[in-house]
């Protein structure tokens, strides 16, 4: 249920172009490749310029989700979490708010977050996750939510104010949460993503 | 005009100060409530593929407060169908809500409704089950009791201080990490905190051969030597192996090279008792839950040797001094 996504960021270019400026040097020798399954990917890029602008895509919504069923509510559960570097970049919240349940907390704490960094003016940089599916429950009879419990293994995070300067940092960061997903007029929705309760 | 453009410059002033700090990473911003309990495995694989594991539809049970279609003001007799529709109440009537009020330290619990399946896999309509009810705390205390007894506790780590091999006639401490351990449920739809205490500690050294006892019960979860500390005595959780056995006639018990006896396979068994309590979230009063829970944790099986007193420079090559 892992899946990665290119995302070409202003950073990632930069350090490809240092990198290859080393190997030129021809004294060290390369960085030997990064074994995670990379979620950015640089292109060899020969204007080195630190202002190249970055391109953020946003992750694709899995056709699976076009199931009713457990599969769609745990690709439902995995693009949403997904989502959420994208809005923090981007402030391009169309697609999270439509998959928010008026009931998530979860869901409108982000929301603020990525709206109060696009109102000021601040960079989210890092973030990316990948999701995995831990165990899907059964359905919950009277509501229909579908509980999921997942574990999101996040890249190093920062945010930086319109100075420069730091405001947030996060290091990479393997978390779990339990994410309850529902149907509501024939969509996903998200209900709630709470911590997974002890048993 | 002074005052406002004050408040206003305030406000300011806390928003900027707030900037830097007010970030949250996303685990920080989980909801802090589940909405519905979790159980079993969601879907089962078919050879077409996933599918849910409960296809049919299930029975539908839920606690909500009685409402009802009546006239306000009327008295209760003037209620008629139950609402199971928003808008379902006929012209003229209201939808009435019924309440139960509850005595001081009372909880409330809403009706017990259900709406089953019926045979062409629609739903009929609620029925309701229960009156709505007031809780007590003995009703709470017999459920949390319940609770209690399945509450899976963590066995603490034990831990015997002291480098392998240990040696004999040196105090030993012995302590462990026990703390209490909370779980959170919600019991006759009273939301309850369940605590698990340690309260006795119960160790068995494995030491068969020693002239004081192998087992030791305390109250105190003991605690680790540091630096600067006396050196350990009876006083001190902990044990002292001082007979190891008769080599050859005891099991683990054998000699080395030198003549040292020794014997392995020491394992350290901490028994710990945990008592119950629970308190209704908001309150702060705990309420002791009769009965106990036991736990065991064990050590990784150690040796204990005889240390002989010898003169270093036997070991050495080429020593003139001895």
């Amino acid at each position: 249920m892992t899946r990665t996504r290119a995302i070409l960021a202003a950073t990632s270019i930069a350090t490809a172009a240092a990198l290859a400026v080393a190997a030129c040097d021809g004294g060290d020798p390369p960085a030997s490749p990064s074994p995670e399954p990379s979620a950015s990917s640089a292109a060899p890029s020969t204007s080195a310029s630190p202002s190249a602008t970055s391109v953020i895509v946003p992750p694709e919504r899995p056709k699976s989700m076009d199931d009713d069923g457990p599969a769609g509510a745990e690709a439902a559960a995995v693009y949403f979490l997904e989502l959420d570097d994208y809005i923090m970049k981007t402030g391009d919240t169309a697609e999270w708010e439509a998959m928010s349940h008026k009931s998530c907390e979860y869901c409108a704490n982000r929301l603020d977050q990525a709206r109060q960094i696009a109102e000021r003016g601040d960079t989210f940089e890092g973030g990316e996750a990948q999701i995995r599916v831990l165990h899907t429950y059964e359905q919950d009879a009277a509501t229909g939510i579908w509980p999921i419990d997942v574990e999101i293994k996040e890249a190093r995070s920062t945010i930086t104010d319109a100075e420069g300067e730091v405001v947030f940092e996060q290091e990479a960061l393997t978390s779990t949460a339990r994410v309850e997903a529902s149907r509501s007029d024939d969509r996903w929705v998200i209900v709630g993503v709470p911590d997974i309760p002890e048993s | 005009m002074i005052r406002a453009s004050t408040a206003i410059a305030l406000i300011a002033a806390l928003t900027f100060a707030a900037a830097s700090t007010d970030y949250t990473g996303r685990s920080d911003d989980n909801d802090k409530k589940y909405k519905v309990e979790s159980h079993g495995q969601g879907w089962v694989e078919t050879a077409d593929g996933r599918k849910p594991a409960r296809d049919e539809p299930q029975d539908r049970y839920a606690r909500t407060d009685a409402v009802t279609c009546g006239v306000l003001g009327e008295s209760l007799d003037a209620l008629s169908d139950i609402v199971t529709a928003p808008g379902a109440c006929p012209e003229g009537t209201d939808i009435v809500e019924i309440t139960t009020s509850c005595a001081d330290g009372e909880y409330a619990l809403d009706a017990l409704w259900v709406q089953r399946v019926r045979d062409d896999g629609t739903y009929g309509d609620a029925e309701q089950l229960t009156e709505d009810e007031c809780i007590t705390p003995a009703d709470i205390a017999r459920q949390a009791r319940r609770e209690f007894r399945t509450m899976k506790i963590k066995a603490p780590k034990a831990t015997m201080q002291g480098n392998p091999p240990m040696v004999v006639n040196v105090r030993y401490p012995a302590y462990t990490t026990a703390a209490p351990q909370d779980r959170t449920v919600t019991l006759l739809g009273v939301p309850v905190v369940i605590r698990a205490e340690p309260t006795e500690f119960t160790w068995d050294f494995d030491d068969p051969h020693s002239t004081g006892a192998s087992t030791l019960t305390t109250t105190s979860p003991g605690r680790a030597w540091q630096e600067g500390d006396p050196l350990p005595d009876e006083s001190w959780v902990g044990h002292t192996y001082d007979r190891l056995g008769t080599p050859g006639e005891d099991a683990d018990t054998a000699v080395d090279d030198n003549g040292n006896v020794y014997r392995t396979g020491v394992g350290v068994t901490l028994t710990t008792t945990w008592q119950g309590r629970f308190r209704v979230q908001g309150t702060s009063t705990w309420i002791d839950i009769p009965g106990t829970i036991t736990t065991t944790s064990t050590t990784a099986p150690t040796t204990v040797t005889e240390a002989r007193t010898r003169l270093v420079c036997d070991a050495l090559t080429g020593s003139t001094t001895c």
